[in-house]
């Protein structure tokens, strides 16, 4: 299980002063008699995780839901990882409490318990399921809901069985990190800007290449991870489905081998060879794209090493600048991923000795032309283009699959718990928190005439901004095969850090393969009966 | 010191929820299945399955059947088995006790009282949940630890709480017992009030004779008695390990005088003896430990490690007898190389490379061991003693003493090429052709097979665990002899530490976690100290590894009348699996269990059911291993519900008899004896040209009813990396029609090709896909596989079985290539219904 908390709590101090700025100004503004809202009022009771973006958000939505209710919200936080996993406890306890809010890859195979018991008295599941909350119009929203705003990836995740039983907390956007002042005093521009992996390779070659000759670049690589907490696995679906159709994406999320049935072949799928390729020439040690100290430095000093300049790019999540607390002053901001060279074997050109040069022309066409087909380039079929265009709109990934806000079943106040999160889901809320953590925002979109406030944003928050809701892809499901299957969506079955392997050279791309198709084989027993296939 | 290793890779934190075999118990409320649940103002009586764990809190998850207030339990002779009962108090309960009464069968005979057990269940707190098995939740409060009544009362526990369940425990021991039933009752009092409980004990005329077979290794840390009895006296531990012995548990007793034969080897060697008279006993740790860098000879001369262990060896040959032969018994377990699968940092896997291949250090050692005692006139004397074979035998059996090697996954290289005792997890056994290759390199070598658990692997396969069922330890003996396993290992019984706080106090009654994240594992036992009571105190989990091995020993004790048969009438080698395959698939299949209660009860008793039915004069026995069933008996003439048949006679005292009837039962009889057996309807599948097909590349042809496939692999695009090449399975197809209702389909394949293969089974239809198994086939190795049919793919009716290798395997260097051709002949292909039916 991948533990990425750790790095989160690193900027607990920093995010709680950085957030505690927007909190004293309040959301909503004033008005209101304060010290009355919760006069003769009900409690709502919230277990919350404080974590990289801290309570602070949560306090302010609670004090805007108490002004608006009447009622009264009690947090009460716990910190980092044992503060996650005491609540996780609490819930297994069945506490008495209303709200959870932590982060966890259980979500799917609690509710796939079925019914509980509390104090004799029986419930569906353990968690509240909101799916009326969800579906319901938002009020002075035309319309919206939670639901009609909800990223279309979350969705796959926090349905199951076609009911809503939680809400992500955080987006927590993953991509490719450029420090910009770096790139250009290796005298590239934004037209270098890499469009395809190959060609991210070649500027990596660039980089060493011209690092070799510089004295003040010299120590400089293209990459930098922290073999302690690695984010390629978070990240490298991106490429999976920007190779695979969207026929493979659904099978596999569905845990399914491209044929479409359950099983053993599950990791049968080439877009999962292409994926680890991509991995495997970007970290391997011996092709020096990796920063030398990758395997040595925890992940805050790794993200320091990045902020100073001592690496162009780097894997990591929108938190970097709020956990890190300053940028050191360094110019930071994503760049689109580049689309998998391998993509070009499945158009229409795979046969070009040139399909690589073919791709990248393509996807300049599609970055230029949201839609249509004029101006295609000759040799390109309608169907290339879709292709590409697809490909090109799935560029980030988010964290937040595993951020989960949940509730009670058998809590005495479900209505309580429903009114608050209709709140915080509701334009009005999502803005407290968008200004609440100084311009992150939850993976919804805002309805048709919502507006977020005027915060003063940093210069990278300002570009995570710009990120399309759309281009942000999940890659993580609930499907049973990953949850109560115990298959790992990220291929880690039979093996683990595989990507410090892959670095090291111990095992290649084929191994970690072979590893997961040898863990469906010993355990397809297991696995079929869980699934009671 | 062995190294406590984190859960295994392959064994992920289970997140499964079985959903065969549930039946979601409460208390009843004054019902149970047949409505006759105990029930008064102060509280309810009802009982269980002995296998059901059932939790203190009536409200919590439960997945146990509630049944009638009684004592009832069928075993057989010299068996000790349980039954419990559970009150749940609707008011404060300030004492109870079960006190036992007299139990008689029809003609007289008395089942002694000495022989009752009553014990109150203790209930333990459940801190950490390991795994998904949806019941037995955190803060949960389960039973675990049973307090002898007596105990209870003069402590003043035996009170319960309004609210809550509270369980008695009661052990039937048959020991000295003749068969039939007993009945009588007992009486149960509850704050003065009393109530007859009903009980029955029925002694089946069964008895597993002579030492048992299956070998165990329990670790046992002597200094882990001072913890919890404040005493790790010799007198102390002997204590325990009688007490283990008595569970039929063998200790593997560490401690660290370990490496110098010289001052311990004479209390070791007293220590081997002591216990001998214990039929339970029959594993001996010889407790040297190889360190990491052991190797036999260092320029030419023995090191001085080989030398202490030679004296372990030879002084152990040397006091062995015929009827104690300890060398038999006699296995090493190298700490120092245990999981080296999943070793990161100690250099453990080159280290067992280098000491445990064929040839390798540990097997020059025993060659030199056995050289010695060639040359050791003490030795030699013990020929003139008890003959030369005797000699022969010892100095064989030296050189095969195994070494267990713990592994936490299937390392076929390994098992390939190294003289090992493999030791692998529990649940590595699920498949058949994994399985089968440990069985067969074993056997190559003239090693053995065992199976081992530690913290993993979790739910849904057996497990210790203090939040995980007991029936899955229950069943695990019935696994171990399916599989073929020969023995098992445990890596701690009595700790009284967390492993991971070892600096921290633990009270042992009070709090189950010695090892993080899986509450139970590393302890079986408590402490006696605190009740006054010499040794330690068993728990209900101790319980059913001990019901395990007594199925165990059943299972044996059928297997060996079988094989008395077979050899009586001439009937070749015994398959021993495919007499009791219908009764494994009800409780098991792989290594995972089904988690009904019932089932576990249902299959003692079909067992019993066809032990007594060939226990019978006339050795009348059924035979099912060709197309139509075949009595034997060593009379001439028996009737088959009542219709007289003649035999054929085969040998001396022996006769076979043609069975007109396919299927239903039937009732044979002599003079002297009667046998029931329920026959196995069977349906041919055709192998015809018409319906057998190949996949691509390969090729087939069709003769007489037998399919020979020539199966070839095949490579796609960019070759042997290519998914397509890694995902293609050759094979060879046989439709099937009207399988409906099918419960197995049982085929036999010959191996034709000059090496051994993994052939793999599969049932498609309609587009699904149903694994049905898999097995080992050695170079020129003809079998019946038996591959169990679920009721979904049953249901189907009709589809393709599918005969398939894999097309990429690992090659010398550990890369990958193509698979070489494999020959497969088919010659016969049947489904298999229910028996009876």
């Amino acid at each position: 299980m991948k533990n990425s908390i750790k790095k989160l709590i690193a900027g607990i101090a920093a995010t709680a002063s950085i957030a505690s700025l927007c909190f004293v100004t309040a959301c909503g503004g004033g008005g209101g008699d304060q010290s009355n809202g919760g006069n003769g009022g009900r409690t709502l009771r919230i277990e919350a995780v404080e974590l990289g973006y801290g309570v602070e958000w949560l306090k302010a939505i609670g004090k805007e839901w108490e002004k608006a209710t009447g009622n009264k919200v009690d947090i009460n936080p716990s910190i980092g990882t044992a503060g996650n996993d005491a609540i996780a406890t609490k819930i297994e306890q069945k506490a008495d409490r209303d709200i959870f809010i932590y982060r966890t890859s259980e979500y799917a195979t609690r509710i796939y318990e079925g019914e509980i018991t509390v104090k004799g008295q029986k419930y569906p599941n353990v968690f509240l399921d909101i799916t009326d909350v969800c579906t319901k119009a938002l009020d002075g929203e035309d319309g919206a809901t939670i639901d009609s705003k909800l990223n279309e990836d979350f969705k796959k995740i926090y349905k199951v069985n076609d009911k809503y039983y939680g809400l992500p907390w955080i987006e927590g956007v993953m991509g490719i990190l450029r420090n910009v002042d770096v790139w250009e005093k290796f005298g590239f521009t934004d037209a270098d800007v890499p469009l395809t992996t190959d060609q991210l390779f070649d500027v990596c070659e660039q980089i060493k290449a011209k690092a070799a000759t510089s004295q003040s670049l010299s120590s400089v690589k293209p990459f930098i991870y922290s073999s302690e907490d690695e984010y390629y696995t978070s990240f490298m679906g991106t490429w999976f489905m920007q190779y695979e159709t969207d026929e493979n994406i659904k099978n596999y999320f569905a845990g399914k081998d491209p044929n479409g049935n359950y099983s053993k072949d599950l990791f049968s799928y080439q877009g999962h060879k292409e994926m680890l390729s991509v991995v495997e020439k970007l970290v391997k040690k011996t092709n020096g794209y990796q920063h030398p100290e990758s395997d040595g430095i925890n992940f805050t000093d790794m993200q320091g090493y990045f902020l100073k300049g001592q690496s162009v790019f780097c894997v990591n999540g929108a938190w970097l600048e709020i956990e890190m607390e300053t940028n050191s002053g360094a110019k930071i901001d994503y760049i689109k991923t580049p689309v998998i060279s391998a993509l070009a074997n499945r158009l229409s050109f795979s046969a070009a000795s040139d399909k690589d040069d073919k791709l990248a022309e393509l996807v300049k066409f599609v970055d230029a032309n949201a839609s249509g087909y004029e101006g295609k380039p000759e040799w390109a079929t309608e169907k290339d283009v879709d292709e590409v265009r697809k490909a090109r709109g799935r560029n980030y990934n988010a964290q937040g699959s595993s951020h989960a806000l949940v509730a009670a079943s058998y809590s005495p106040n479900v209505d309580l718990i429903k009114s608050f999160i209709e709140y915080m889901y509701s334009d009005k809320g999502m803005d407290c928190y968008y200004r609440a953590t100084n311009g992150a925002s939850l993976p919804l979109n805002l309805s048709k005439n919502g507006k977020y406030s005027d915060v003063e944003l940093s210069d990278f928050q300002k570009e995570v901004n710009k990120i399309k809701k759309d281009e942000v892809v999940i890659f993580a499901s609930t499907d049973k095969m990953y949850s109560i299957g115990g298959v790992n969506f990220k291929l880690f079955n039979g093996v683990s850090n595989y990507v410090n392997s892959l670095y090291s050279g111990e095992l290649t791309a084929n191994d970690v393969l072979a590893k997961n198709r040898e863990f469906m084989n010993q355990n397809w027993s297991r696995i079929s009966g869980a699934l009671g296939i | 010191m062995k190294k406590i290793t984190r859960i295994a890779l392959c064994s992920l934190i289970s997140s499964v929820i079985l959903l065969q075999g549930v039946s979601c118990g409460k208390r009843p409320a004054g019902t149970s299945e047949s409505g006759n649940g105990g029930k008064t103002e102060a509280y309810d009586l009802w009982s269980s399955y002995s296998t059901a764990k059932v939790g203190q809190n009536p409200d919590a998850n439960g997945n146990f059947t509630a049944l009638d207030a009684k004592l009832e339990v069928s075993m057989i002779k010299n068996e000790t088995e349980g039954a419990q009962l559970i009150i749940t108090a609707k008011k404060d309960v300030n004492s109870f006790a079960l006190t036992g009464g007299e139990l008689k069968s029809s003609n007289g005979e008395v089942f002694p009282l000495e022989n009752v057990d009553i014990y109150q269940q203790k209930y333990i707190k459940v801190n950490n949940k390991t795994d998904f098995n949806g019941v037995y939740t955190i803060g949960e409060y389960v039973p675990d630890m049973l307090l002898p009544m007596s105990v209870a009362q003069n402590y003043k526990e035996n009170s319960v709480k309004a609210g809550n369940n509270q369980g008695i425990y009661v052990e039937f021991d048959s020991k000295g017992v003749s068969d039939g039933e007993y009945t009588g009752y007992f009486t149960l009092d509850v704050d003065g009030e009393k109530t007859d409980i009903p009980v029955s004990v029925n002694v089946w005329d069964i008895e597993y004779e002579g030492r048992r077979s299956f070998k165990s290794c329990f670790v046992m840390y002597q200094s882990s008695l001072l913890r919890g009895e404040f005493d790790n006296s010799d007198e102390m531990v002997n204590e325990y390990i009688d007490f283990f012995l008595d569970y039929k548990i063998n200790t593997c007793l560490h401690n660290k005088k370990r490496n110098d034969f010289n001052a311990y080897g004479e209390e070791w060697l007293e220590s081997v003896v002591r216990t001998k008279d214990n039929l339970n006993y029959n594993s001996v740790y010889i407790p040297y430990q190889f360190p990491p860098s052991y190797v036999a000879y260092r320029g030419g001369s023995t090191t001085k490690e080989t030398e202490v262990c030679l004296q372990y060896v030879t002084a152990l040959a040397k006091i062995s007898t015929p009827e104690n032969c300890y060398v038999d018994y006699a296995y090493f377990y190298p700490f120092e190389l245990d999981e080296a699968d999943i070793d990161t940092v100690a250099n453990r896997a080159a280290n067992a490379e280098r000491m445990l291949s064929e040839g390798g250090e540990v097997d020059q050692m025993l060659s030199l061991a056995a050289d010695r005692l060639k040359a050791d006139a003490e030795f030699l004397a013990l020929g003139e003693t008890y003959g030369q074979d005797f000699i022969e035998h010892v100095l064989e059996s030296v050189l095969h003493i195994p070494t267990l090697f713990t592994n936490v996954n299937f390392m076929e290289e390994w098992v390939d090429n190294y003289s090992a005792s493999f030791c692998p997890y529990l649940s590595v056994f699920g498949n058949g052709h994994i399985s089968e290759h440990y069985a067969s390199a074993a056997k190559k070598r003239n090693a053995e097979v065992w199976a081992y658990t530690c913290v993993g692997p979790t739910y849904p396969y057996p497990t210790f665990h203090i939040d995980d069922y007991n029936l899955g330890t229950r069943i695990s003996g019935w696994m171990e002899k399916c599989y073929g396993i020969d023995g098992y290992l445990y890596w701690a019984s009595t700790n009284g530490h967390n492993s991971d706080e070892w600096y921290k106090y633990v009270n042992q009654y009070e709090d189950a976690t010695r090892y993080s994240g899986a509450d139970g594992d590393g302890y079986l036992v408590y402490p006696g100290k605190y009740y006054g009571v010499n040794g330690p105190i068993p728990s209900l989990r101790l319980v059913a590894y001990r019901d395990s091995m007594d199925d165990y020993d059943m299972l044996c004790v059928y297997e060996e009348l079988l094989k008395g048969y077979y050899e009586k009438y001439g009937l070749g080698e015994l398959d021993f699996n495919a007499y009791v395959a219908d009764i494994y698939a009800s409780l098991f299949n792989a290594a995972i269990y089904n988690t009904d209660d019932s089932l576990l009860d249902a299959a003692r008793k079909e067992l019993a059911k066809r032990i007594l039915a060939v226990k019978n004069e006339d050795g009348i026995m059924l035979c099912e291993d060709d197309a139509s069933a075949k009595i034997y008996a060593s009379a001439s003439s028996v009737s088959i519900n009542g219709k007289t048949v003649e035999g054929t006679k085969i040998g001396d005292d022996a006769y076979v008899f043609n069975v007109s009837e396919t299927s239903g039962e039937i009732t044979v009889t002599t003079a002297k004896s009667s046998a029931t057996f329920a026959l196995k309807r069977t349906a041919a599948i055709a192998l015809s040209d018409e319906n057998v097909t190949v996949s691509d590349n390969s090729s087939k042809s069709v003769s007489g009813g037998t399919v020979t496939a020539i199966l070839r692999g095949k490579l796609f695009g960019a070759g042997i990396d290519d998914l397509q090449t890694a995902s293609f399975t050759p094979n060879v197809s046989v439709k099937a029609t009207n399988i409906g209702g099918a419960r197995s389909v049982r085929a036999a394949v010959e191996n034709s090709s000059a090496e051994a293969v993994s052939v793999f089974v599969r049932f498609v239809s309609d587009g699904k896909v149903y694994e049905l198994g898999s097995a080992y086939l050695e170079a020129g190795q003809k079998r019946n596989l038996i591959f169990s049919l679920s009721e979904k793919a049953s249901a189907l009716g009709s589809g393709e079985f599918q005969f398939y290798i894999q097309n990429v395997v690992k090659d010398e260097f550990g890369g990958y290539t193509l698979q070489a051709d494999k020959t497969l002949k088919l010659y016969e292909i049947r489904a298999e219904y229910a028996r009876g039916n």
